[in-house]
């Protein structure tokens, strides 16, 4: 019945204890969702790991190529960064829009992800800017895309001893541009019924889509991209009319179901129209960048 | 202290078959485990009706019926144990909204049949005036179940000793609490004592017992306090809610724009037990022609059995649904006629001295086209075309809506409907009022401290309340219905006035016949000299004798000979809102941006409490508007927490103005009329009325969320998926 709590000071312990206690560990971050899913019996862990005072995995570094944000950085820290939200406004947006205040001073980037939640709102924008992951577990570090984290609801390709220790997210270039919209039925602590994060990259003379990368979250067992909208866009000149040929493919791309917040035939109306929205105001974003 | 938890079977039309607690009681740490053979007395309960177990005996009638009680040493284990005890028990079929209840051939839910009530009041010919009407608007609406959604969830503690069982649980009426515990623990009056301070939000919901009967059966078999808390979960679960409701309504008009008859019927989901079912029908025939003169009615409602979750009371009680359909239809006869929906309203408003609806004679104040004045004249309303022409982006638009509404004030007809007040000088010098009434969060403990310090021409600081114990103050009714700013009210006014002369009585002894008195800030003055309320109080304890008085007000009624019990009401109050939203007809979110309430407070007591009352009510208005529904599936409830019942959030909230307008009540205390329950019901037409005005698509199934809005815009403008 009773709960140990475990304070990690560094990240290369977190994989070995959690090695040590297989099954009966969990990590604790932010413990937004890791306490949710306690208290209703989901799990019921006997070790938690806290690993929100490990330093390491606090850190934002701009580097050249890319940015590296440690898993343990609130969603509060990610929407007070000025620098996030001029370079990847997606991001900024979408955790922004997550819970409340009280929960994004705790939640983390990492626990978004690490959850696995179809809705969770910093995947899409991750997903559509090619983001990557470095997972720490006791062998050492990998890297996966983002993309491939999910597999499908609550479930995640971490190792049972792994853990997500920061997310890369290429620079972006001038031509770049990138927005996040999400539906739900508040205005705070809102599960999205949907969400888009459309990532447009434009042709030098900034009349054309050199390409675009769309996610949708809310809208499938996992946040999926759009691939064949993304072709159909491919090249073509920037006006609504493409926008909308394009997003005529997104039926196809999408799986959502009807759920307790809305009906599948809501999510399939409300993310063409948002999709379009997204893809215009990212058109626009890059337009004012230049 | 020992922790109570209810064992529940979880499905919401079953027989028990067994009930093993066997496993439970071997648990360390359990004190007791409790089912229906452990009820003293009456195994049943209700405020009028009493035809809810405590612990299920054979039937379970919805989700949340109680089955057996454990006791033990610790939450955890009170937990535990309580999942140890099996229930064996047969699914019998059961009926989940009024459409399935209603037929001939349902099944039962109570033994008497599923109708709990079928009332009808009818007066002229509405026939006829359909045939000679301008214009004739009939629609159906759809109201959701919604939850109270009050911060604290129900919890208390109860202890048996010394023969006397004493319960302190958040009620809206200890002596109501009271009256059915005797009854259930097989006990005299004397013997069990509540206490129901403080109070965490009630909004109706607390007026009919919450966990009280459990809790006391408990703590009947151990020695020792139990306490018990619901989560979120089990309060959403097994608590009382708004009454889901379909009503139709046709509706005439002449060309003048006079409405001319109502023809209206009612389906109303009691759920699984009375509660007040039959009163809150009553209320929304009542109001079923909103704040309006109607000469010709025909209004039938049904209220209706079901194995959901039991409806009672909630703020604006039946009138919430009536106001809605009425405030719907009132706006779409404007429309029809090209009428401005304001002057609509001023057209038919009723005025003091009309005969309402109902059929009797409306003696008193009536605030209907004061409220209806003032929202002409103010910005939101009077320059709203400006305002609607700066929504955020091209694909928003606003809008701006009216509602009216009155709402009744007091319990009604042939019901008792006392106030009543003590005030007493006591040993430490202090004022000490006492009134049974609970303030739950409104703030009229505030209001009867003014009220008596106000006519004492005392320091606020040196009145005291205590308030709502079964022991220590007088039965004042229950917290409820508008009611205990004016009934109660006046009970204190009289307390007051009683006190001030028992002061100068008092003084006279000490110091003559003859003496000039003042009431001054901190006591009295005697021929220039002060005393205060410490030195009287010093004075009157060497004299072994006492300073204080008792104030009884009784409630006017109707005296019209009525076809429905409880009905009519005599006393309204009245508001006016007007709100403006914007609607992103891209996804269908509604946003409200502005919102204006317009109250009539006959006279206004505090007004940061009317502000308070008035921007509660908007909200509660707003999140029927908006989002807040029950969901469940053949009576299993879905949205069980505040993640999936969703209420607007500090987010969601607009500016809310408060302008109230004093049409004074000679009667009232100070001249004020109740507010409570009136600043909520115009809330969510005005909201709805908005949207129309916005983006011209009609919701008459509420919540008007954004796929209701959406799928209606689609519909409307015929557009496919490829907007």
């Amino acid at each position: 019945m009773s709960i140990s709590i475990v304070r990690v000071s560094k990240a290369a312990e977190i994989g070995i204890l959690l090695e040590r206690h297989r099954g009966a560990a969990k990590v604790l971050a932010g413990g937004t969702d890791v306490l949710v899913q306690i208290r209703n019996g989901n799990i019921s862990p006997s070790i938690l790991l806290d690993i929100s005072q490990v330093g390491e995995l606090r850190s934002v570094e701009f580097n050249l190529n890319e940015v590296s944000i440690g898993a343990g950085v609130s969603l509060s820290e990610l929407v007070e960064s000025e620098e996030i939200k001029s370079e990847f406004p997606s991001i900024w947006a979408a955790a922004k829009e997550v819970g409340s205040e009280q929960i994004r001073n705790l939640a983390t980037i990492g626990g978004n992800l690490a959850n696995g939640s179809p809705a969770a709102d910093l995947t899409p924008p991750l997903v559509s800017l090619d983001a990557e992951l470095s997972l720490l577990g006791p062998e050492g570090s990998r890297r996966i895309a983002v993309v491939d984290l999910v597999v499908g609801p609550g479930q995640t390709r971490l190792g049972p001893s792994e853990i997500i220790h920061s997310v890369h997210i290429p620079r972006q270039c001038e031509r770049q541009g990138d927005v996040f919209i999400k539906v739900g039925k508040r205005k705070a602590l809102a599960i999205s019924v949907a969400n888009v994060s459309a990532s447009v990259c434009l042709s030098e003379d900034r009349q054309k889509f050199e390409s675009v990368q769309l996610a949708f979250g809310s809208v499938g067992p996992k946040v999926v991209r759009a691939f064949v909208c993304e072709e159909a866009l491919r090249g073509r000149s920037i006006d609504n009319r493409s926008i909308e040929l394009a997003l005529k493919q997104l039926d196809k791309e999408i799986s959502p179901i009807d759920d307790i917040r809305a009906t599948a035939r809501y999510r399939r109306i409300v993310c063409k129209r948002i999709a379009k929205q997204a893809v215009q105001q990212a058109v626009q974003l890059v337009q004012e960048r230049s | 202290m020992f922790w109570g938890k209810i064992a529940r079977v979880g499905v919401a039309s079953a027989r028990i078959i067994r009930i093993d607690t066997q496993a439970a009681e071997a648990l360390d740490g359990v004190m007791a485990v409790v089912t229906a053979k452990d009820v003293p007395g009456l195994n049943g309960y209700g405020i009028i009706l009493e035809d809810q177990e405590v612990f299920s005996n054979e039937r379970i009638r919805f989700e949340g019926d109680a089955v057996a009680g454990v006791v033990a040493t610790t939450p955890a284990l009170a937990e535990e144990a309580a999942k140890l005890i099996k229930i064996e028990y047969e699914e019998t079929p059961g009926v989940y909204n009024v459409d399935e209840a209603i037929r001939i051939d349902a099944p039962k839910v109570h033994d008497s049949g599923n109708v709990l009530l079928h009332g009808v009041v009818k007066h002229g010919d509405v026939q006829g005036a359909f045939r000679s009407a301008a214009v004739v608007v009939e629609e159906s609406y759809e109201l959701p179940m919604q939850e109270h959604a009050y911060l604290e969830t129900e919890g208390g503690i109860a202890e048996y000793k010394d023969g006397e069982m004493s319960v302190f649980v958040g009620s809206q009426y200890p002596w109501q609490d009271q009256r059915q515990l005797c009854k259930i623990l097989d006990m005299d009056k004397e013997q069990v004592h509540v206490v129901s301070d403080p109070v965490g939000g009630a909004f109706g919901g607390r007026e009919s017992l919450t966990i009280q009967a459990q809790l006391a059966v408990m703590a009947l078999k151990v020695d020792g306090p139990v306490k018990m808390v619901n989560s979120r979960e089990e309060s959403i679960i097994t608590s009382w809610k708004r009454h889901p409701m379909r009503i139709t309504m046709k509706t005439a008009a002449d060309a003048e724009g006079v409405i001319t008859a109502n023809q209206v019927r009612i389906y109303s989901d009691t759920g699984a037990y009375a509660g007040l079912g039959k009163e809150v029908l009553g209320y929304s025939i009542e109001h079923a022609c909103g704040a309006y003169r109607v000469k010709n009615v025909d209004i039938e409602g049904y209220s209706l059995y079901t194995n959901n979750a039991p409806a009672c009371a909630m703020r604006a009680f039946g009138v919430a649904q009536s106001t809605f359909a009425m405030e719907s239809q009132v706006e779409m006869l404007a429309d029809k006629l090209g009428m401005d929906p304001l002057q609509m309203r001023l057209t038919n408003g009723l005025v003091q001295g009309d005969v309402a609806p109902f059929g009797h004679t409306l003696r008193y104040s009536m605030g209907t086209i004061p409220t209806l004045k003032k929202a002409a004249e103010v910005d939101l309303w009077l320059n709203r075309e400006k305002h609607k022409a700066v929504a955020t982006k091209p694909w928003k638009k606003r809008g701006v809506g009216i509602a009216t509404e009155i709402q009744a004030i007091g319990i009604g007809q042939g019901a008792p409907d006392f106030g009543a007040a003590d005030l007493v000088l006591t040993g430490a010098g202090r004022l000490s009022l006492g009134v049974g009434c609970p303030d739950i969060g409104q703030g009229n403990n505030m209001v009867f401290r003014q009220m008596a310090a106000e006519l004492l021409g005392c320091d606020l600081a040196h009145m005291d309340i205590i308030q709502a114990d079964t022991k220590r103050t007088p039965d004042a009714g229950v917290t409820a219905a508008s009611r205990t700013t004016y009934t109660v009210g006046n009970a204190v006014v009289l307390a007051a006035n009683t006190f001030k002369e028992e002061l100068k009585t008092f003084a006279q002894e000490q110091w003559g016949q003859d003496i000039d008195i003042l009431y001054v800030a901190d006591g009295i003055t005697v021929d220039g000299r002060v005393h205060s309320y410490q030195e009287l109080a010093s004075l009157a304890g060497e004299l072994g004798r006492s300073v204080s008085a008792h104030g009884h007000f009784d409630m006017p009624e109707a005296g019209y000979d009525s076809p429905l019990h409880g009905l009519p009401h005599i006393m309204f109050g009245a508001a006016t809102h007007v709100a403006m939203v914007e609607v992103d007809t891209l996804t269908g979110q509604v946003e409200l941006i502005r919102s204006v309430v317009i109250p009539d407070t006959g006279r206004t007591i505090n007004i940061q409490g009317v502000e308070g009352q008035a921007e509660g009510g908007t909200l509660m208005g707003m999140g029927y508007a908006l989002m807040e529904s029950v969901i469940s599936e053949k009576g299993h409830i879905l949205s069980d927490n505040l993640n999936t019942y969703l209420i607007p959030t500090a987010m969601d909230i607009p500016e809310v103005e408060t302008y109230p307008v004093e049409e004074v009540e000679e009667t009232g205390p100070f001249g004020a009329k109740g507010i409570g329950e009136a600043v909520c019901a115009a809330a969510t037409p005005a909201i709805i009325n908005a949207i129309y005005d916005a983006v011209q698509v009609r919701i008459k199934k509420l919540p008007a969320n954004p796929e209701a809005i959406l799928t209606a815009l689609v519909e409307k403008e015929g557009m496919d998926d490829e907007h």
